[in-house]
C-alpha cells in the first residue's frame, strides 16, 4: 500500500491529560469554543486547492494510465507497413481458449489465400486469461485497453470490425508490448537453421 | 498360414505367418513408427521411420514378414538417432505455414517431428519452386510434399486407377560434400536424397487423348500424410481440431462403407451445424468420391404441423405406401408394422425384385442368403464379377478387388457386355469378357461348367453342360525337328512338316454365350485359375433386372453349393437387402398411395418438399438407425445433423404404433430373418486397431430346404442396334448425390446431371450425333429428350442411361440394357 503524505502509519497513543474536575472541564469547553482550530482544517482545504495537489481522479475525465500486461478487450492488429490484417486464420486461439468463447470464420479468398472472414468473441464467457494473444503466431490478437463497456448487448464489441484497427487509423496503432510480444532477448534465444544459398 | 510366436520388445505375440512385422506391433499396441505405411498394400519403403531390429539386424518393419522365434527390438539409440535424423530431414525446406496448412493439428509430419523432439536443422539444400496443381476435387501442392508416395500406392494398388506417378524435380543438387553417408548416416541420407528428386505428377497413359483414368475418389487426399494433397470442398474452411468426429455409415450404396462426418457450426451467427468434411479410416476402408464429396444432402425443413396432419389423414386414407431402399432398416419395420396394423400394400419394385432373387438363390443353395462378403472378397484370390458396371455400381467393391488381386496374387474375370477401360488397365492379371447383352445365363452355366465340382452337381445339369461339348478331330500341320545320319555318318537336323490329327472339344457354350474364346484365351483362361484356392463371386444388377433372373438365381445357388464360390449378390440401392428381409412386399400398387422417396399421392420426401402435398423427412445423414450393407453386416448410422421436422417415427405413434425413439426398433428387428437382438447403442461402429470390424454384427445365413430345379438356357430376343445401358455416372447414385452441391460442381464432366446420356465415341460415330445434342430416345412407345454427351472411360458401341433421379426410359426394375431408337431434336 501506498503511503502518503501526511499520514502516519502507527497507531497514536492518547498521552494528553483528561480535565478531572469540574473546573477543569468548564476551562476546556471555553478555550475550544473561542479558539481558531475550527479553521485550520479549511485552512488546508483551500491550500491544496489553490495549489491544484488533489489525489482524486476526475473520472471520466481523467483515467489511471495501464500497464502493458494490462488484459482488457482484445484489438486485431493490422501488418504496419502493408495494412494488410495480421490475422491468418490458424485458429490457434480457438483451440487453446479455456472459456471457450472464440470463433472465426475462414474460406479461402480471390488470391487463393486463408481469409478470415468472421472473428468473434463471446464477451460473456471470456475471463480475459489472455491465452489467446500469447498463442498468437502473429501478433494478430492482442489484449487491448479497453475495458469499458457499455452497450444493450455484449456481442457489440466483439464482431471482427470491433476489434480490428481501422485501416484509416493504421498510423495510430501501436506494437503490442504486453503479452505474447517478443521478448527483448529474443534473438539470442533461436537456434539458426543453416542456408546453402 | 501357421501361427508363430514373436518377441517385440520383450513381449510375447502370437501373429499369423507372412504377417508384416509392423501390422503385427499395432495389432498388439505396439508404436513403431512409420510415415509411408498403409495397412492394407504393399510397402513402398519411403520412409524408412519403421527400422527395427530383428534378431540384431536392422529391418524395415513394413517389409520384414514375422518368423518363428524373431525378437524384434523397436527403440535402439542407433535406431533413435537415424529416426530423429530422417525426421530433421523430411523438415528441411518444409514450408512453416502450419498456421493456414488445412493439415496442422492431425499430420503426421508434424505428429513425428514431436515424436522425435526435432527442434533444430542441421541440413540444407537451396529450395526449388514446385508446382501446385488441381486434379478433379483433389489440390496438390509441391512444397508441402514429402514423397512417402501413400498416394501413388494407394491409387495403385487399393483403387485400382493408377493416375498418378512420380516426375523428376530439377532444382539444386544436394552438396555430396558436405552431406553423405557417413555424415548423415545411411538412411537419413536416402530419404532426404530421395525427397529432394521427385515430386507427384498425374499419369497421362497415353497423350493423345486427353483422358484420364483418375475416377476423382479422393483417397490420395485422404491418405496424405501432410497438406500437400487437400480436397478443395475443404480447404481453409476448417481447422481439424475444430471438427466432431461423427462415426457413421456412408448412404449412396448398398457396401454401406464406414466414414467419419466432420460437422462443426455453420458460423458465427449461425449455431447450427453443418458437415465440413468426410473422412475414412484409410488403413482399413477406403470410400468412392461420392462418400466423401457427397455428404451434404440434409433437409434442413422445420415441422409444419399442417402437413403433418395432412399425412395422417393421408396415411388413414392410403391403401398403399410406395417407398425406396434409401430407408432405415428401423423405417422398414415401421411400415412393416404399419401392413400389419393397417394392412397396406408395400411397394418397393426394386427391393421386391431382390427380394425375390434371394428367395429363389436360397431354394438352391441351401442358405437364406448368399455367404460372400466384403472380408470373404479381400481375402480371395480368384474373382469373377458377373452382371455389374463396378465402377459406378459400386466402386469399394471394384477397389477390393483389385486390392485383393493384387495383394494375394490372384486374378480375376470380369464379364460385361461393355468394355471398361479402366477395369482393363487394373492388373494384368484381369480379363474382361465381353458378352452381348443378354447372355448371363450362359455365362453362368460357362461358370458351372468351369468351376463346380461335377460330382455334386445334379446330373441333369452335367448332362446339359456335356451336351454342347462334341470332338472333333482337326488336321494340323506341325513342323518337326528330326535327327538324321546323313551319308557322311554326321549327325544333321532336318526340319520336317507333318499332319497331325489333334482331337479337339468344341465347346457350343460359347455360341451361346456369344463370346469367342479362342485356344489361347482358353490357355488364358486356364493360367489364371492355376493355383487359386479362395473364389469370390460379385453378382451385380443386370442379373437382378435379367428377363431370366429367376432360373439365374437358381444356378448361382447351385453354383455357390457346389463350388468353392463365395458369392456376394450386391443389392441395387442402399439398404436394397435391409427391405428385403424385413418388409412383406407387394407387387403393385392398390388406390390411394403415400409415397416415401417414392412417387405417390401424398408424398413423405427427404430431398426437400417442394409441393402441397409433400412432407419432409430426415435425410439419412440425419437419422438414427441401422442399415444392411452388402457383407449381411448390420451397419449403424448416426446422425451427423439435427433434424427439426417431423419423422417416419412421429406418423407412426400418431397411428398407434407407440415407441419413443425409433432406433428403440433395433432390438425388435426379425430374429427369423439373423437379426440379433442386440440394442443400438451397443453396436460397434469401428475398427480396432489390428483391422478387426467391431461395426455392428454380421447375419448369418440360415439353411434352408432345397428343393428346386433348374432350366435350360432360354433363348431371349437378341439386344442389337442403339443400345443403352441404365448406368449412373461415376459418384451419382441416388436423389442424394444428386442434391449435393460438391458433387454438382464436379470438375470431371462424368459426375453429371440427370438429363444426359454419355455416349462412347463410337456411339456417337455410329449415331452420327455429336457432343451436346439434344436426342430423343424410344423404346416401346416411351419417350425421353436428354442431352448427348461424350462420356470419359466408356468403350464400345454404348451409350449410359442415368436414372439416379429417375428415368422414362427405365424402371428400377426394368433389364439395364435396352434396345431404342435415336434421333436428334432440332431446335
Amino acid at each position: 500500500m501506498m503511503e502518503r503524505e501526511g499520514i502516519k502509519n502507527y497507531i497514536e497513543v492518547d498521552t494528553r491529560t483528561r480535565p478531572v474536575s469540574r473546573w477543569q472541564q468548564f476551562t476546556q469547553v471555553v478555550r475550544r469554543s473561542v479558539s481558531i482550530e475550527l479553521l485550520k482544517g479549511l485552512k488546508i482545504v483551500f491550500g491544496v486547492w489553490l495549489k491544484d495537489e488533489s489525489h482524486t481522479l476526475i473520472y471520466p475525465k481523467e483515467k489511471l494510465p495501464l500497464g502493458p500486461r494490462y488484459r482488457a478487450v482484445h484489438k486485431l492488429l493490422r501488418l504496419v507497413e502493408s495494412g494488410n490484417e495480421r490475422c491468418i486464420g490458424c485458429g490457434l486461439c480457438e483451440k487453446i481458449c479455456i472459456a471457450q468463447c472464440i470463433r472465426m470464420e475462414t474460406k479461402i479468398d480471390e488470391d487463393k489465400r486463408k481469409e478470415v472472414v468472421d472473428y468473434s468473441i463471446n464477451l460473456g464467457r471470456c475471463i480475459f486469461c489472455g491465452y489467446c494473444a500469447e498463442v498468437c503466431p502473429e501478433l494478430a490478437i492482442v489484449h487491448g485497453g479497453r475495458y469499458e463497456n457499455v452497450s444493450e448487448q455484449r456481442a457489440h464489441y466483439v464482431l471482427k470490425d470491433d476489434m480490428l484497427t481501422p485501416i484509416d487509423l493504421l498510423k495510430q496503432q501501436e506494437e503490442f508490448p504486453g503479452y505474447g510480444a517478443i521478448s527483448p532477448d529474443a534473438d539470442s534465444k533461436i537456434k539458426k537453421t543453416p542456408l546453402e544459398y | 498360414m501357421s501361427e508363430v510366436t514373436i518377441k517385440i520388445d520383450k513381449k510375447e505375440i502370437k501373429a499369423v505367418e507372412g504377417e508384416s512385422v509392423l501390422n503385427v506391433a499395432r495389432a498388439n499396441g505396439i508404436y513403431i513408427p512409420a510415415i509411408c505405411f498403409l495397412k492394407r498394400t504393399s510397402a513402398s519403403m519411403a520412409c524408412k521411420l519403421c527400422m527395427v531390429e530383428a534378431d540384431g539386424k536392422r529391418v524395415y518393419s513394413c517389409n520384414a514378414k514375422v518368423k518363428e522365434g524373431m525378437d524384434i527390438v523397436t527403440h535402439t539409440e542407433e535406431i533413435e538417432h537415424d529416426r530423429r535424423k530422417i525426421m530433421e530431414a523430411y523438415c528441411v525446406n518444409h514450408p512453416l505455414q502450419c498456421g493456414v496448412c488445412d493439415k496442422s493439428g492431425e499430420c503426421e509430419l508434424q505428429d513425428n517431428t514431436m515424436f522425435q523432439q526435432v527442434y533444430e536443422q542441421f541440413q540444407a539444400v537451396q529450395d526449388t519452386p514446385r508446382h501446385i496443381s488441381i486434379w478433379g476435387s483433389v489440390k496438390y501442392d509441391g512444397a508441402l510434399c514429402i514423397m512417402c508416395k501413400r498416394c501413388i500406392t494407394v491409387c495403385k494398388e487399393m483403387v485400382g486407377d493408377d493416375a498418378l506417378t512420380t516426375m523428376a524435380r530439377g532444382g539444386a543438387e544436394i552438396d555430396e560434400e558436405k552431406y553423405n553417408k557417413e555424415t548423415m548416416g545411411k538412411d537419413p541420407f536416402g530419404i532426404w536424397k530421395a525427397i529432394n528428386k521427385n515430386l507427384i505428377d498425374k499419369k497421362i497413359p497415353n497423350p493423345d487423348s486427353r483422358e484420364n483414368p483418375c475416377t476423382d475418389c479422393g483417397e490420395c487426399a485422404a491418405v496424405c500424410p501432410t497438406g500437400a494433397m487437400i480436397t478443395k470442398d475443404f480447404q481453409y474452411t476448417s481447422n481439424a481440431w475444430e471438427l466432431e468426429s461423427i462415426p457413421s455409415t456412408c448412404a449412396h450404396c448398398s457396401v454401406g462403407c464406414h466414414l467419419y462426418y466432420e460437422v462443426k457450426y455453420e458460423s458465427i451467427g449461425n449455431n447450427e451445424k453443418k458437415i465440413y468434411r468426410t473422412k475414412n479410416d484409410f488403413h482399413f476402408q477406403s470410400i468412392c468420391g461420392a462418400g466423401r464429396f457427397g455428404y451434404d444432402f440434409e433437409n434442413r425443413a422445420r415441422k409444419d404441423e399442417r402437413t403433418f396432419k395432412k399425412a395422417i389423414e393421408a396415411f388413414k386414407e392410403a391403401k398403399t405406401i410406395a417407398f425406396s431402399s434409401l430407408i432405415t432398416n428401423e423405417e422398414a419395420l415401421i411400415l412393416q408394422k404399419l401392413k400389419e396394423k393397417y394392412g397396406y400394400k408395400l411397394v418397393n419394385n426394386e427391393a421386391k425384385n431382390y427380394q425375390n432373387f434371394l428367395h429363389e438363390f436360397s431354394k438352391t443353395s441351401g442358405n437364406s442368403l448368399y455367404t460372400g462378403s466384403v472380408d470373404e472378397l479381400v481375402s480371395s484370390n480368384f474373382f469373377v464379377s458377373i452382371g455389374t458396371s463396378l465402377k459406378s455400381d459400386s466402386p469399394v467393391l471394384r477397389y477390393s478387388l483389385n486390392n485383393a488381386v493384387k495383394m494375394n496374387k490372384g486374378a480375376a474375370i470380369y464379364f460385361h457386355p461393355i468394355l471398361d477401360p479402366l477395369i482393363d488397365a487394373m492388373q494384368k492379371n484381369i480379363l474382361s469378357v465381353n458378352h452381348p447383352a443378354g447372355k448371363e445365363e450362359a455365362v453362368v452355366y460357362y461358370l458351372l461348367d468351369m468351376f463346380a465340382n461335377k460330382e455334386a452337381l445334379p446330373q441333369e445339369i452335367v448332362s446339359y453342360l456335356d451336351s454342347f461339348k462334341s470332338e472333333t478331330t482337326e488336321t494340323v500341320e506341325e513342323v518337326v525337328k528330326e535327327k538324321v545320319t546323313n551319308k557322311e555318318g554326321e549327325e544333321e537336323v532336318v526340319e520336317k512338316t507333318i499332319t497331325k490329327d489333334v482331337k479337339k472339344i468344341v465347346n457350343r457354350l460359347y455360341e451361346e454365350m456369344g463370346v469367342y474364346i479362342t485356344d489361347d484365351k482358353e490357355k488364358e483362361i486356364e493360367k489364371l485359375i492355376a493355383k487359386k484356392d479362395k473364389y469370390s463371386l460379385i453378382v451385380g444388377e443386370d442379373v437382378i433386372t435379367h428377363p431370366r433372373s429367376k432360373n439365374i438365381a437358381r444356378l448361382l445357388g447351385i453354383l455357390e453349393k457346389t463350388s468353392l464360390f463365395k458369392v456376394v449378390i450386391v443389392p441395387p440401392k442402399t439398404n436394397s437387402l435391409g427391405v428385403a428381409l424385413i418388409c412383406d412386399l407387394d407387387d403393385s400398387k392398390e388406390g390411394y398411395c403415400v409415397g416415401y422417396n417414392a412417387e405417390g399421392d401424398f408424398r413423405l420426401t427427404a430431398s426437400g418438399a417442394t409441393k402441397e402435398n409433400e412432407l419432409d423427412m430426415p435425410a439419412l445423414n440425419q437419422q438414427e438407425g441401422t442399415f444392411v450393407n452388402v457383407s449381411r453386416r448390420v451397419v449403424p448410422l448416426n446422425p451427423a445433423l439435427d433434424y427439426k421436422g417431423f419423422t417416419l417415427g412421429d406418423i407412426a405413434n400418431k397411428l398407434e404404433i407407440i415407441f419413443e425413439y425409433t432406433v428403440d426398433l433395433t432390438e425388435e428387428l426379425p430374429q427369423e430373418k439373423g437379426f440379433k437382438p442386440i440394442c443400438f447403442d451397443e453396436l460397434g461402429s469401428g475398427f480396432e486397431v489390428s483391422g478387426f470390424e467391431n461395426r455392428g454384427y454380421q447375419i448369418q445365413p440360415i439353411e434352408t430346404k432345397t428343393s428346386e430345379s433348374v432350366e435350360k438356357i432360354a433363348h431371349i430376343d437378341d439386344i442389337r442396334g442403339t443400345v443403352v445401358y441404365r448406368c449412373n455416372p461415376i459418384k451419382q447414385f441416388s436423389a442424394y448425390t444428386a442434391k449435393s452441391t460438391i458433387l454438382a460442381s464436379d470438375p470431371i464432366p462424368n459426375g453429371g446431371w440427370a438429363d444426359n446420356i454419355y455416349a462412347s465415341e463410337e456411339f456417337l460415330v455410329a449415331n452420327k450425333l455429336s457432343d451436346g445434342e439434344r436426342v430423343r430416345l424410344s423404346s416401346d412407345g416411351v419417350q425421353e429428350e436428354l442431352i448427348v454427351l461424350k462420356g470419359e472411360k466408356i468403350d464400345g458401341k454404348i451409350a449410359l442411361v442415368p436414372n439416379f433421379l429417375g428415368s422414362k426410359l427405365f424402371s428400377d426394375t426394368d433389364y439395364r440394357f435396352k434396345d431404342v431408337t435415336i434421333e436428334r431434336v432440332d431446335g
